[in-house]
């Protein structure tokens, strides 16, 4: 019954025209700055490297596949949580909105495994995004800038990593960033509960994540014992994988940081969605 | 703890329920059982569609209990829900899918045989409620009277036990309305099944129901059944005869007939149910014109004595 349920919330979500927003917005914009870049990328990368040409000597072009799937996703993936909350804090607010919460309440399964299939579907289409950004990230730059190796530019420094040893960091790097994106997914869903219409969760989202962001980069010692446990300090986590050695310790504490935010919230959800009185 | 009654399908028992500072229930107790129309009957806000979401789990009570079938709802839900059909205020559907989709949307967690989706059943249904040919349109291009019918379908489709219709014939046309009627009407003397009807509408329950229940700020007021229930009073006739001094004179001279009042050039009595073909006869023998001699709406008299008290 449960993985009904979950095919019922992926079947609506396919149904809503907004679903594919995110879809035609990331591709949209992948292929703007992909553009941007395939007629003027030289002189961007030439003003980025500016400082280093005085103690390097760079040889050819830096401007290759790796690099550009790298910067879009540096400049895209601050974008995502939006798209994804524009789907899941409809999942239940939306369905509250329009009374089908009412129908779906009255058949024979349980809160808790509805509210587990909405979070599910949500999921999936969190992975979705991600996926579809990747593909548009990885094989569209790919296919038009050809690959070599990744020049990344570090606070630290400069970090060269050879062509070889770049498609395993993406992985993983999007594994992580899924992980931020589905702390996004899960708390957007679990204000859905408490809202009757799909705006206010949507808002809450992002104004919790603008907040929170502020926090992170505000340098203020008050918020120093917080910071650490923000799920957004968490959220450019993925980068970590482009470095060398690999702090593998912070990316673990990052990533159970996220787990654990995603296991809270989903307790929240489920506790409130079974004590929910069905008004409306 | 009630003792469970094998016979009773719904056993509600002191239930209150309070949003905020407004007490919407302050004890409800009745018992529907197996093969009743049961008709709540309640002016608006009288508490009958949160007493129909209490048993539906859609709210929880603050106290007292529900039973369905002899279970609580804290042990078998879902069971309890596999064996119900229902809908409350008014159906809503996904209006950007498809009349189809809709019911196989709820038809696959519906459970009585599995997430499997029976598109035979829905088939049957869509007929059923006459909207075949209209069960690949987008729901949102329906009108009420097709909104409600497929409501009908999918509170029907996994084969209920019990229906709970809340408010059915609102926003319908007359025809709509007779025809939700008749289906209640089958649904109960040929299918067998359970059926609970809220209305505020007195015609309506007294047309369909078996048995009723009246409540009235939060607390069930009166239960049993309609027949009972309408027998507790003196009969109340609309009398237009000419001339209607010479009906009155004719009908003071009947034992047990009383309280004589005109109303519009009609006369109002009070008549023991037996004497009504006996008064008839006296008023055309005594060569009184009678156009007609109709009940009052017993069932609004008496639910108006009820309240008002």
């Amino acid at each position: 019954m449960f993985i009904a349920a979950v095919v019922n919330e992926f079947i609506k979500i396919a149904a809503k025209p907004r679903s594919y927003l995110g879809l035609a917005a990331i591709t949209v914009l992948v292929g703007v700055i992909e553009l941007a870049m395939y007629l003027d990328g030289e002189s961007y990368v030439r003003f980025v490297t500016s400082g280093l040409e005085q103690s390097f000597d760079l040889q050819g072009s830096l401007l290759n596949g790796h690099l550009m799937a790298f910067i879009v996703l540096q400049l895209l993936i601050i974008h995502v949580p939006l798209l994804v909350a524009l789907v899941t804090a409809d999942l239940i607010s939306g369905e509250a909105a329009t009374g089908t919460l009412r129908m779906l309440i009255t058949r024979p399964l349980s809160r808790t495994a509805l509210w587990m299939a909405k979070c599910t579907a949500g999921a999936l289409y969190t992975l979705l995004i991600l996926v579809w950004l990747g593909l548009c990230a990885l094989g569209i730059s790919m296919a038009l800038f050809g690959s070599g190796d990744l020049v990344v530019l570090n606070s630290d420094g400069i970090l060269i990593l050879q062509q070889g040893d770049i498609l395993w960091r993406f992985l993983n790097g999007f594994a992580l960033a899924y992980l931020a994106l589905l702390t996004v997914s899960t708390l957007s869903l679990t204000l859905s509960g408490f809202s009757s219409n799909s705006l206010g969760p949507m808002v809450v989202t992002m104004a919790l994540i603008i907040l929170f962001t502020l926090i992170g980069t505000l340098d203020v010692q008050v918020f120093d014992p917080i910071r650490p446990f923000l799920f957004t300090t968490h959220m450019a986590a993925w980068r970590s994988f482009f470095e060398d050695p690999l702090r593998t310790n912070d990316i673990a504490s990052s990533a159970v940081i996220l787990v654990v935010h995603i296991f809270v919230l989903m307790g929240v959800g489920i506790w409130h969605f079974n004590r929910k009185d069905i008004t409306i | 703890m009630m003792p469970p009654n094998s016979d009773a399908v719904i056993e509600v028992r002191d239930l209150y329920k309070k949003f905020g500072s407004i007490e919407a229930l302050r004890g409800v107790d009745f018992t529907v059982f197996k093969g009743d129309v049961y008709g709540f009957l309640g002016p608006n806000g009288a508490g009958k569609s949160t007493s129909l979401r209490i048993i539906l789990d859609l709210i929880r009570a603050d106290r007292g209990t529900v039973r369905l079938f002899g279970m609580s709802y804290q042990e078998q839900r879902n069971q309890i829900l596999s064996r119900v059909g229902c809908i409350i205020e008014k159906p809503d559907f996904h209006g950007y899918l498809s009349a189809q989709t809709n019911l196989e949307l709820l038809a696959r967690v519906s459970g009585a045989k599995g997430p499997k989706v029976d598109r035979k059943r829905i088939r049957e249904m869509i007929d059923f409620v006459g909207l075949s040919g209209r069960e690949h349109d987008r729901v949102k291009g329906f009108s009420h009277g097709m909104k409600q019918r497929l409501g009908i379908a999918q509170a029907l489709m996994h084969d209920p036990d019990l229906i709970l219709l809340d408010e059915p014939t609102t926003g319908l046309d007359p025809q709509g309305i007779i025809d939700i009627r008749m289906l209640i009407l089958k649904l109960s003397r040929e299918m067998g099944k359970t059926v609970v009807l809220s209305s505020h509408l007195l015609t309506e329950i007294e047309l369909i129901a078996t048995r009723m229940l009246i409540v009235h700020k939060g607390q069930s007021v009166r239960e049993g059944s309609v027949r009972e229930l309408l027998h507790e009073q003196p009969l109340h006739m609309y009398l237009d005869a000419r001339p209607l001094a010479q009906a009155e004179a004719v009908l003071r001279q009947m034992p047990g007939v009383e309280w004589f009042e005109q109303k519009e050039g009609r006369l109002i009595i009070q008549i023991p149910r037996d004497q009504v073909p006996h008064c008839s006869r006296a008023l055309i023998e005594a060569g009184v014109q009678l156009h007609s001699f109709e009940p009052h709406r017993a069932l609004e008299d008496y639910f108006l004595q009820l309240v008002n008290s």
